[in-house]
C-alpha cells in the first residue's frame, strides 16, 4: 500500500497508488510548452517512469495544439474542441474502457484544458492529482491560484503534488512488491 | 442607444447590446452552508465576511434586473440526496477529513443535503415563485443537470454570473458555459472566495488571453447599462 505525499491530503484517497487504474493525463493549450521548458522535461521523465509502472498515458490536445511528448503505441488519445476535455468528446468512454479512475494532470498551459477537465473530472468521481511541476503558466498569480484553489476545503478538486513525490510513491510500491 | 457593459477586457457582450430576453442573471450558490453562520464553510473555518462581500452588490443587481421586461432570474443551489447516493466517495471522504462531513449533523442540519436549513439560499437572494433554481450535485452546474435545457428553451445566450465562490462554483460553472458558446459576464463586486488570493487569480483569469472564459465588469457599471432598458409595465 502506497500514497503520495501529496497536498492537502495523501493522494489517492482509497489508499493505494494502483498503476493499472491511473491515467496520465497531458493538456495542451495555444503553443503548448516553449522548447527547452523544464516543466516538459519534468513531465517527460515521470512518464517513463509511469510507463513502466503500467499508467496510461492520455494524450488532449486541444482544438489548435499538438501533443508535447511523443504518442506511443497503447497511449489513448482525445483531442478536444473545448476546453473541458468532457465536453464535446468521448473521453468517459475511453477512460472506463481502460479501467481509468485515477488521474494525475500536466498542463500547459494549467489554467485551460487541465484545470477546466480537472474540474470536470471531479464533479464526475474521478480521483485527481495535479501535477505541479509538470505544468506552465499564464501568469505567476494565476498558477498560484489554480494550485492554491485545489487545495481548499480539503482538497475541493483533489491534491497537488510533484512528479517526484508521485515517483516516491511509485518506489516504496514497488519496493514492497518485490519483499 | 448602447446597452453594452464596461468590461474587461473587452466591453460586454462581444456581439453589441444585452437583449433581455436572450440574458440570464445567474445566482450561484448564495446558499447559507456557503456564507451563514455555522455552514458547511463556516465549520471549516473560513471567513464569511469574504464570501458574503457580495451579498449586496448583488442584491441590487438582482433588484433591478427583476424589473427588466424578458429577463431570465436563475438560480443553482449545490446539494446532495438525503441518502447520498449522488455524493462521489472522495467528496464524502474529504469532507470528512476536514471536520464538515457532508451529511454529517451541524448547527443548520445536515451539511450540504438537499431540504436542509443550511442548503437554503440567503434569504436576501432568495427566488421568487417563476425563477428556475438548478440543483445540483456537483462544483459545474452542466455535468449532472437540466441547465442547458433550461436555458436553450428560453432562448438565452448570455449569463451574467454573480456568486460563490468564485474560484470553485462560480468559475467551474462559467467554464462550462463559455465551452458551450454561452457569452458570460462576471460581476467582480458579486462574487467571494474563501481565500483573497484565489478570489483575485480567479478574476484574472478570465480575462487573460482576449477574455479566455468571458468579461469582467463593477456591478455598478451593469447598472449603468441597464438602466436604458425598459422595465416590467406594472413597477
Amino acid at each position: 500500500m502506497s500514497t503520495v505525499a501529496s497536498r492537502p491530503y495523501r493522494w489517492p484517497y482509497h489508499g493505494d497508488v494502483k498503476p493499472e487504474q491511473t491515467g496520465v493525463l497531458v493538456f495542451s493549450d495555444l503553443d503548448g510548452p516553449p522548447s527547452g521548458s523544464p516543466a516538459l522535461a519534468n513531465l517527460e521523465a515521470f512518464i517513463e517512469r509511469a510507463r513502466r509502472t503500467g499508467m496510461t498515458v492520455v494524450h488532449l490536445p486541444g482544438a489548435d495544439s499538438e501533443p508535447p511528448i511523443s504518442v506511443l503505441p497503447g497511449d489513448l488519445t482525445c483531442r478536444r474542441p473545448a476546453y473541458g476535455a468532457f465536453t464535446g468528446t468521448d473521453l468517459e468512454l475511453l477512460l472506463r474502457g481502460a479501467g481509468l479512475s485515477d488521474l494525475l494532470l500536466a498542463g500547459f498551459p494549467v489554467e485551460l484544458g487541465a484545470d477546466c477537465s480537472m474540474r470536470e473530472a471531479n464533479d464526475l468521481g474521478y480521483e485527481c492529482l495535479l501535477l505541479e511541476d509538470c505544468c506552465t503558466a499564464l501568469s505567476d498569480q494565476t498558477l498560484a491560484g489554480a494550485v492554491s484553489s485545489v487545495q481548499m476545503s480539503g482538497g475541493i478538486f483533489g491534491a497537488v503534488a510533484t512528479s517526484e513525490e508521485v515517483i516516491a510513491a511509485l518506489t516504496s510500491s514497488s519496493e514492497e512488491g518485490t519483499k | 442607444m448602447t446597452t453594452q457593459v464596461r468590461a474587461e477586457p473587452y466591453d460586454w457582450p462581444f456581439d453589441g447590446a444585452i437583449v433581455p430576453e436572450r440574458t440570464a442573471l445567474v445566482l450561484v450558490d448564495w446558499q447559507h452552508d456557503f456564507c451563514g453562520p455555522g455552514g458547511y464553510v463556516d465549520k471549516m473555518g473560513y471567513d464569511l465576511n469574504l464570501t458574503r462581500a457580495g451579498v449586496e452588490p448583488t442584491r441590487k443587481v438582482l433588484d433591478l434586473c427583476r424589473q427588466i421586461k424578458g429577463m431570465t432570474i436563475l438560480h443553482t443551489r449545490e446539494g446532495h440526496k438525503p441518502d447520498l447516493s449522488d455524493c462521489p466517495p472522495n467528496k464524502l471522504w474529504r469532507s470528512k477529513q476536514i471536520g464538515a462531513g457532508i451529511g454529517d449533523m451541524g448547527p443548520c442540519g445536515r451539511i450540504l443535503v438537499r431540504g436542509e436549513p443550511g442548503w437554503e439560499i440567503i434569504p436576501e437572494l432568495a427566488p421568487l415563485p417563476g425563477e428556475p433554481v438548478i440543483d445540483k450535485p456537483t462544483k459545474g452546474a452542466f455535468g449532472a443537470t437540466d441547465i442547458d435545457l433550461v436555458l436553450r428553451n428560453r432562448g438565452i445566450t448570455h449569463l451574467i454570473f454573480t456568486g460563490i465562490t468564485t474560484d470553485v462554483c462560480v468559475h467551474t460553472i462559467m467554464r462550462e458555459a463559455n465551452d458551450r458558446g454561452y457569452e458570460c459576464l462576471l460581476l467582480r463586486d458579486c462574487t467571494g472566495a474563501t481565500d483573497y488570493g484565489n478570489y483575485l487569480a480567479a478574476v484574472k483569469i478570465v480575462t487573460m488571453q482576449n477574455g479566455v472564459f468571458g468579461a469582467v465588469a463593477d456591478s455598478p457599471d451593469l447598472i449603468e447599462a441597464l438602466s436604458s432598458l425598459s422595465r416590467v409595465a406594472s413597477v
